[in-house]
């Protein structure tokens, strides 16, 4: 066999082995750090990209923190069920540096004219009088099967573009 | 035996088979369409030998470049790390043979390059765009600059077709949609518009010269395991092989280079065979 085929044959070797044992170990890695609900090495990826895991306020797609195996920190506006429209705003899951994640005051629409809460106005977690906001829907009419206590379903978009 | 014309259409009828054989395979969550319960979404873990969108709603595999560009943009090290290893594990095995035997886009073009219209051809120097497209939208951009949409997957053909295309018939065309019918719907919408104005006047230009995931398999051409051999004694420089490349290089003197997408049109000739080792 000559010198250069067997030097092709020796990188071959090389590139395979060296190439497969990263896939293993990084999978394996992966795995590990994400969390073992999924066999899926590229799900968060995936994920990300198709905007299945976070959508921005805007609809845009944002990136989770890939350092943390928690879901990515977000605020979630509830509604508390009240009669009279209120809304409570929570705050979202810790993020990584142990500081809750608190949405930011959103602009709401009183009678035609755009009101900017104050964030010294309120607390995480107080409740916050919402007669009309961008975010929040409207209240559906109630459909057949619902709780009967007035219970809604946070306010949903619709998905981005997967690309 | 037969003639270079039989055999050729019969090799471009196995090339065309094993084309739509991998387009039904990177597809196959459509079974879900007749059986919702069967789990086809774990394959999506491992990268495609080829340009396929991860984002199609049937997609079975995930497309190399999207993960390397999603996990720059996020910094998920050892995600890139996993896509690289299989980009230079598939490489080290066939090099651009999955370009020429497997990649549906690289099959689309084909197919729009038979539409009979005045053909061209690429200039030579044109084919180092990829790599310039490679370092700066697959790299470069999705890590310096993860909020500016400066990545390959932000203009891609092929997720136009395959991803945004799909997704905008599922939302009814809606204009609120993000990524329907908006600026970065048209983007993509107009490169798509221009690869396929492209592919019916040239053949495979995309692949030649703009394709980053064909750049890097072309990396590993030299030495892969698949690779063409030359039995010079019946070679008689009649040029027969340079008339049947897609990719318009002459496969005496750039054997095995980077540009050849292993497609075997060329070995229809007999002075050229393939082999491995």
């Amino acid at each position: 066999m000559k010198s250069e085929s067997k030097m092709r044959w020796l990188l071959i070797g090389a590139l395979v082995l060296l190439s497969a044992g990263l896939i293993v170990c990084s999978a394996v890695a992966v795995r590990c750090r994400v969390g073992s609900d999924t066999l899926n090495v590229f799900a968060l990826t995936y994920k990300v990209h198709s905007g299945e895991v976070v959508r921005g306020a805007n609809g845009g797609l944002e990136y989770a923190d890939w350092a943390a195996p928690e879901e990515p920190a977000k605020a979630q506006v509830q509604d508390n069920g009240s009669s009279d429209g209120s809304a409570r705003v929570a705050a979202g899951p810790a993020t990584t540096s142990g500081k809750p994640h608190v949405k930011k005051p959103q602009a709401t629409k009183v009678t035609g004219k755009t009101q900017v809460a104050k964030p010294s106005a309120r607390k995480p977690g107080s409740k916050v009088s919402v007669t009309k906001t961008t975010d929040v829907k409207k209240p559906d009419a109630k459909k057949p099967g619902a709780s009967s206590s007035g219970t809604k379903k946070p306010a949903t978009k619709k998905p981005a573009c997967p690309t | 035996m037969g003639s270079i014309v039989t055999r050729a259409k019969r090799l471009r009828a196995y090339r065309f088979s094993a084309q739509a054989a991998a387009l039904v395979l990177l597809n196959l969550r459509f079974l879900n369409v007749w059986f919702p319960n069967l789990a086809l979404s774990g394959m999506l873990g491992v990268c495609a030998p080829g340009f396929y969108c991860h984002g199609c709603p049937w997609a079975t595999m995930a497309c190399p470049i999207g993960v390397i560009v999603t996990s720059l943009r996020s910094g998920a090290g050892l995600v890139l790390v996993v896509a690289l290893a299989s980009i230079s594990l598939l490489g080290t095995l066939g090099g651009r043979l999955m370009c020429g035997w497997i990649c549906p886009f690289g099959w689309l073009q084909e197919l729009l390059y038979r539409i009979r219209t005045r053909k061209f051809r690429l200039p030579g120097r044109l084919r180092y765009v990829k790599y310039v497209v490679l370092a700066a939208f697959v790299f470069a951009g999705p890590y310096f600059l993860p909020h500016l949409r400066l990545s390959v997957c932000d203009a891609c053909p092929s997720a136009f077709i395959e991803s945004v295309i799909p997704y905008g018939f599922q939302v009814n065309w809606a204009h609120n949609v993000p990524g329907i019918l908006d600026a970065r719907f048209f983007l993509k919408g107009g490169v798509t518009l221009a690869i396929i104005i492209l592919s019916i006047l040239v053949s495979r230009g995309f692949c030649r010269m703009l394709c980053p995931l064909g750049a890097m398999f072309g990396l590993f051409n030299k030495f892969s395991l698949f690779r063409y051999g030359l039995t010079y004694h019946k070679c008689t420089g009649c040029g027969a092989c340079a008339k049947v490349c897609p990719v318009e290089i002459d496969p005496i003197k750039q054997m095995n280079e980077a540009e050849c997408i292993k497609c075997y049109e060329c070995t229809t000739t007999r002075h050229i065979k393939m082999g491995v080792g």
